[in-house]
């Protein structure tokens, strides 16, 4: 059996390595290959090697940060490796190629002013990306609403950040924009509350409304007795009483279902009860003599209509 | 009075029919399949008690889920279980304890039942059952914030207690906790609201057929957090008692102390 593996091994290496020039293998392997094909095979394979060790290595970070934080930390830590592994394997690369870093570095420092001048949008990105990350208002997952735009976070990227609507469309909003803008985070916070502006007639008893609706949050278990419900008159409007209903529930469970809920719950006890909804009223005056003028004009009008009922008769003059 | 939970066979193509307090179950067999329907009544305090009945037909209307297994199990299995959160108790009226005195609370809380299917063990040996397949609470008892702030707290479910100070008797399906709550400092304690991590409390039942969960004793010294502590068994009013079901979480001390660190509050 050891006899017949040193055969095989002998073989191989008899037919990969000791061939003429020193073998490919030797060629691949050797500190200075002097065929064009084995510099290529060689580079093909750092690539290869790279990329494979970089997301290896990414896999490993992400699944081990995941059991230890969130989602995002472990996207971070996956991309952090996985770039890095990345530019080892380039610098490698341009080694093997026999440039030299450091005239590279010098003509990478002209190189980036002139860049950086034709990139500075993308540039102000980087760098927003990089305070965004730093500061985290938002994490993957979390419900933000940045200017008219609300959806869900699917990604925390450099250059920008990606969003779901809840309408299910997908919104790449740039990091810069983020930075300048406010950003409301709605799901940040376990509890939330719902708020309810109702508007009364004036003739409404008010205390009667507060007991209907503090019953109202009592019976839905999805209402959270703590804190406890507000029932409150924020206005007195021209024509009629704003009054503001704020009760709380969870954030984390259909809070969305949840006011859906309570809105209809009220609009059907408004219903039930004949609680009255304040309309914009506007009251008339007339004066006397307002009065007579029109008192008049009716009895113009009520004679013409006589005229033109009746069959038969003289034709009325002309007016 | 007679135990609600416990194991039953079922026939398949059987329905039947358990009222525990608020809650209508109505769990039928079909071959390979147990499909459970269920609704609640209004009265969060009602203590109505049906057992395993076969003569209470399933409302048409009323919505049905079907559970599907690989092999047919003929045994259903009821076990009641704390809720899967903290209860806030608030007594319907603020009790006070003067300083240097002590005093035993005793609160109700809703249970929840989980239902389980299994198979007979051989003669002597206990049944095989499969992991819970479905829990429902008795009650669904409204939800409240506990905390400090509405930033820094937990989602608890709230109850309305008499906060009685004798044992006595508990109507309808739920479980009594005490509270030993000693007042070290000089000053009357107002207490308000109890936290209790029922989580991580166990289901007993004593000789009359009641449920307990372990003792609880808390200390007040003047300071926003009390020590609490959560005994190993139920009081010694409830008399001998037998473990019907385990916590649904360990025991770990932070949580605990959270829970409890707003126990006086208002």
């Amino acid at each position: 059996m050891t006899t017949t593996l040193t055969a095989a091994i002998a073989a191989w290496t008899s037919v990969w390595v000791k061939k003429p020039k020193g073998g490919w293998l030797a060629q691949l392997l050797a500190k200075d290959p002097d065929d064009i094909a084995v510099l290529g095979l060689r580079l093909l394979m750092f690539v290869v090697l790279g990329l494979l060790i970089a997301r290896l290595l990414g896999s490993l970070v992400a699944r081990f940060a995941i059991k230890r934080g969130s989602a995002q930390g472990a996207m971070l830590g996956r991309r952090f490796v996985f770039y890095s592994v990345i530019a080892l394997t380039g610098v490698m690369i341009l080694e093997e190629l026999g440039v030299e870093l450091s005239v590279l570095l010098g003509a990478a420092g002209i190189l980036t002013v002139a860049v950086g001048f034709a990139s500075q949008t993308s540039a102000s990105n980087l760098i927003s990306g990089l305070f965004l990350l730093g500061e985290r208002p938002f994490s993957i997952g979390d419900a933000i609403r940045v200017g008219d735009t609300t959806g869900e976070v699917l990604s925390v990227d450099l250059l920008s950040v990606k969003l779901r609507t809840f309408d299910n469309l997908f919104v790449r909003v740039p990091n810069e924009s983020l930075i300048k803008s406010e950003i409301t985070n709605l799901t940040r916070n376990p509890i939330r509350r719902i708020n309810i502006d109702l508007v009364l007639s004036y003739d409404e008893d008010v205390d009667r409304v507060r007991a209907l609706l503090c019953a109202l949050a009592g019976e839905d278990p999805d209402v959270l007795e703590e804190p406890e419900p507000v029932i409150w008159v924020d206005q007195l409007g021209s024509s009629a009483l704003h009054v503001r209903y704020l009760v709380w529930a969870s954030n984390r469970h259909d809070f969305h279902g949840v006011r859906a809920r309570v809105q209809e719950k009220v609009a059907k006890l408004f219903r039930q009860h004949g609680i009255g909804i304040g309309y914009p009223r506007v009251q008339v005056g007339a004066t006397a003599g307002a009065q007579s003028e029109a008192e008049a004009g009716a009895e113009t009008q009520a004679a013409a209509a006589a005229e033109a009922s009746a069959p038969a008769g003289p034709q009325p003059g002309p007016r | 009075m007679t135990d609600w939970w416990g194991s039953t066979q079922l026939p398949s193509g059987a329905t039947r029919y358990w009222r525990i307090g608020a809650l209508s179950l109505w769990v039928t067999h079909l071959e390979r399949e147990w499909q459970v329907a269920h609704c609640w009544s209004d009265d969060p305090f009602d203590d109505a008690l049906e057992i395993a009945r076969d003569d209470v037909e399933r409302p048409p209307e009323q919505p049905l889920r079907r559970f599907l297994f690989t092999a047919d199990f003929p045994l259903l299995r009821l076990t009641p279980r704390v809720s899967d959160r903290p209860v806030v108790t608030r007594p319907e009226l603020p009790l006070i304890i003067p300083g240097g005195q002590s005093a035993t609370i005793y609160m109700a809380s809703p249970l929840w039942v989980e239902l389980a299917v299994g198979s007979p063990g051989p003669a002597g040996k206990p049944d095989q059952m499969l992991p819970s397949f479905d829990e429902l609470p008795v009650w669904r008892a409204p939800k409240t914030w506990f905390g400090d702030n509405t930033l820094d707290g937990t989602l608890c479910y709230a109850t309305r207690t008499r906060a009685r100070v004798e044992p006595g008797d508990v109507r309808g399906p739920r479980i009594t906790t005490s509270a030993l709550v000693h007042n070290d400092h000089d000053e009357a304690l107002k207490v308000l609201r109890l936290a209790l991590p029922l989580p991580q409390m166990s289901v007993f039942r004593d000789a009359r057929g009641m449920l307990w969960t372990e003792a609880t004793t808390i200390g007040y010294s003047g300071a926003a957090t009390g020590p609490a502590r959560i005994e190993s068994v139920p009081p010694p009013e409830a008399g001998p008692v037998t473990l019907v079901s385990r916590s649904r979480q360990d025991r770990q001390t932070n949580v605990l102390a959270r829970a409890f660190s707003a126990v006086f509050a208002g």
